[in-house]
């Protein structure tokens, strides 16, 4: 059985117009049986050889029969590559699932973090805010008022709340 | 009276310089742009390999219902198979946009800080009566500004070198102690393992244990599948042993085959390029194949007219020859009435030789009828049937010259007399065949213009999703550079620099929009 750099070489010389039809069938022949045994790169170098080789069959009646089993052969060919390529992807999927899942950990710390920032904003408006009703409340204060006093106490809270936020341990 | 607010504040500002040694966070506005544009042209490099599976399997013209049915088949097994990959693009977005919060969320730490302070002192002179000094306000913003600046820092780093592992593919060197090998900058160093054949390997490893894990997978109950969804995988294998759902033997397979997966420590970007390495493959099988498919079909076209261009090419070649002939027979008999130089006369006779025999090589016929004509003109033509008999090669001057003086002008002219009616019946002839192929051609032409745009139109497809795929691959290769500059930038306080990212994210996008451009 010729080798694929020799098959390679026998199809080159094949011309549509000189070239018998006893040639085309040596060579046809030879593609076949590497077909049955090619792997990996030699697959993808048998299916450029058998693309070549179709290129150069004449179009003579006489070669009908030839050019359809070429034509199968290399349907064939490229159904086998297509599904490899595929299978090589999905074999991978796995992994590349694990990854992105530890990847996706992180996202979510990181916005976890950037959530934990906004709460942070959200709290020095409301800071701002404490302080504009404390203000009103404090006017009040002239008079000995339990309800004005019960307001300043939640609102004395509120601002050792606020800064919890900002403390190192919640961090 | 000791007002809890402002001893929180000394807290503060009693811990926060043993916390903030470099509060940098880089902006990484750009890269994050960059990176969302680069995922969205491979995901246009994907969904254009689906497209090429899906009008492949339509076409009837091409292929037989069989291998449509095939071609249908492998096209939903490819949309399964690529979702991993588009979520692990969506991923990388969604990381370098949750970075990019942090950074922008640094970035305005110092007015967050100051807004606060202010509202808390306001509060504080409002309610207890307590004057802060202004240098305590200033010394307070700042301090929380740090302390705010300093969280965002450490996570932002945390993430990132997390991250790097996970992304980039690349670990850590430790010493034979475990202990974290740093440069002379005191950097720690990281290397990258996922080289050479590990695209190879990993295909390998990861079919064995998908060989050996899918059936096992598809025959657990619910409650089984429950039961492993936490777990590590290598706690689920363990599992899988207790349950007897995985034998001894294939226990150790698959522990092997993820110990060489593991061994090359390839990250995200890793695996998706290992997947676009294989779009392209998948690209340039289909597209041959409707190429070759394509050109079968249309071979008589196709044929046909190359046939007619290439035989009108020859008369048009034979018509050149006879013109030239004629033309100087006509400068030969010129030049001997006007006494020209001999040996230019002699010269030009050779050439005219070298114009009847290329003649005799594209016209048979016209070689017999001009040998027959020479024949019969007998001693008026003298040794002419011999010029044109004679064999010319490059070491044969003399001889022919020696022919060439052995013919007088008068059995020259004479023989000539004979020989151009007979070239203007063949020119006649040619001119007439010339026509009609130019109008079998023009006839012709629509139908194999259509069929070599569609062609053209196939191959340039194949074309631009081949240079996508590699384009893609480079532009991963750069996004990796940028995200190990970031690491750098991070620790070193240097600027992060995206220019390689950006320039291959343009060629992306002016491979797909290429009138844009």
């Amino acid at each position: 059985m010729a080798n694929l750099n020799e098959l390679e070489q026998q199809v080159e010389e094949l011309d549509p117009l000189t070239s018998s039809i006893f040639r085309f069938i040596d060579a046809f022949d030879n593609i076949k049986s590497q077909a049955l045994t090619a792997t990996g790169n030699d697959q993808d170098k048998l299916r450029d050889i058998l693309n070549v080789f179709r290129g150069r069959l004449p179009d003579l009646i006489t070669h009908k029969r030839l050019r359809a089993d070429s034509k199968d052969l290399a349907d064939t060919m490229m159904q086998t590559a297509l599904a490899t390529r595929i299978s090589r992807i999905n074999a991978r999927n796995a992994a590349l699932d694990e990854l992105t899942e530890a990847l996706q950990t992180q996202i979510d710390k990181a916005n976890q973090d950037a959530s934990l920032l906004e709460q942070i904003k959200t709290a020095v408006d409301s800071a701002t805010k404490t302080v504009a009703e404390a203000k009103a409340i404090v006017d009040k204060l002239t008079a000995t008022d339990a309800t004005t006093k019960d307001k300043l106490k939640t609102l004395i809270e509120g601002l050792g709340n606020i800064s919890n936020i900002f403390s190192p341990q919640n961090t | 009276m000791r007002n809890p607010s402002r001893s929180r504040l000394i807290a503060i500002l009693l811990i926060v310089p043993l916390w903030c040694s470099a509060c940098e966070v880089p902006d990484i506005s750009e890269f994050t742009k960059q990176s969302a544009e680069m995922t969205r042209g491979i995901r246009t490099g994907v969904k254009d390999t689906g497209t090429l599976l899906n009008n492949a399997a339509e076409r009837d013209d091409l292929y037989s219902a069989a291998t449509r049915t095939d071609l249908r088949k492998s096209s939903k097994a490819f949309q399964e198979s690529v979702k991993p990959t588009l979520a692990a693009l969506d991923a990388l977005d969604a990381y370098l946009e949750s970075l990019n919060a942090l950074a922008q969320a640094n970035k305005k730490s110092g007015q967050n800080a100051a807004a606060v302070v202010n509202s808390v002192t306001g509060l504080v002179t409002t309610v207890a009566g307590l004057t802060f000094a202004s240098t305590v306000v200033n010394v307070a913003t700042g301090l929380i500004t740090l302390a705010e600046q300093f969280r965002t820092t450490r996570d932002f780093r945390k993430r990132v070198t997390l991250a790097a592992e996970i992304v980039e593919g690349v670990h850590p060197v430790r010493d034979e102690k475990g202990k974290l090998v740093k440069d002379e900058t005191g950097q720690v160093v990281y290397q990258r393992k996922c080289t050479g054949e590990a695209a190879d390997q990993i295909t390998v490893a990861s079919a064995t244990v998908k060989a050996l894990m899918d059936p096992v997978m598809s025959g657990l109950t619910d409650e089984q599948r429950k039961a492993l969804a936490s777990l590590s995988p290598q706690k689920r294998r363990e599992q899988l042993r207790d349950w007897n759902k995985l034998t001894a033997d294939q226990f150790g397979t698959v522990t092997n085959a993820e110990r060489t997966i593991t061994s090359f420590g390839c990250g995200v970007i890793d695996f998706i390029e290992f997947n676009i390495a294989d779009l392209k493959a998948i690209n340039l099988i289909v597209s041959q194949s409707m190429l070759s498919n394509l050109r079968d079909k249309n071979r008589t076209v196709l044929g046909f007219y190359d046939s007619i261009v290439a035989t009108d090419r020859k008369i048009q070649n034979e018509l050149e020859t006879i013109l030239n002939y004629r033309m100087l027979a006509s400068l030969i008999r010129e030049a001997e009435a006007t006494n020209g130089s001999l040996n230019a006369i002699r010269d030009s006779k050779i050439k005219l030789k070298e114009h009847l025999d290329n003649l005799f090589i594209l016209d048979s016929q016209l070689r017999l009828d001009i040998r027959k004509t020479l024949e019969d003109c007998g001693p008026s033509c003298g040794e002419m049937k011999r010029y044109v008999d004679f064999v010319l090669c490059p070491t044969c001057e003399t001889e022919i010259l020696a022919i060439i003086d052995a013919i007088s002008k008068g059995q020259f002219d004479t023989s000539n007399g004979k020989i151009e009616p007979l070239l203007e019946t063949r020119l006649s002839v040619l001119s007439d065949e010339n026509a009609k192929y130019q109008e079998e051609l023009k006839r012709i032409t629509p139908a194999h213009t259509a069929v070599i745009a569609e062609l053209k139109s196939v191959s340039d497809k194949r074309e631009q999703i081949d240079a996508l795929m590699n384009s893609s691959l480079s532009a991963l290769d750069a996004w990796r550079t940028s995200h190990s500059n970031l690491r750098v930038a991070i620790n070193s306080k240097k600027q992060l620099t995206v220019s390689s990212l950006t320039s291959k994210v343009k060629e992306i996008w002016g491979i797909i929009n290429p009138e844009k451009q």
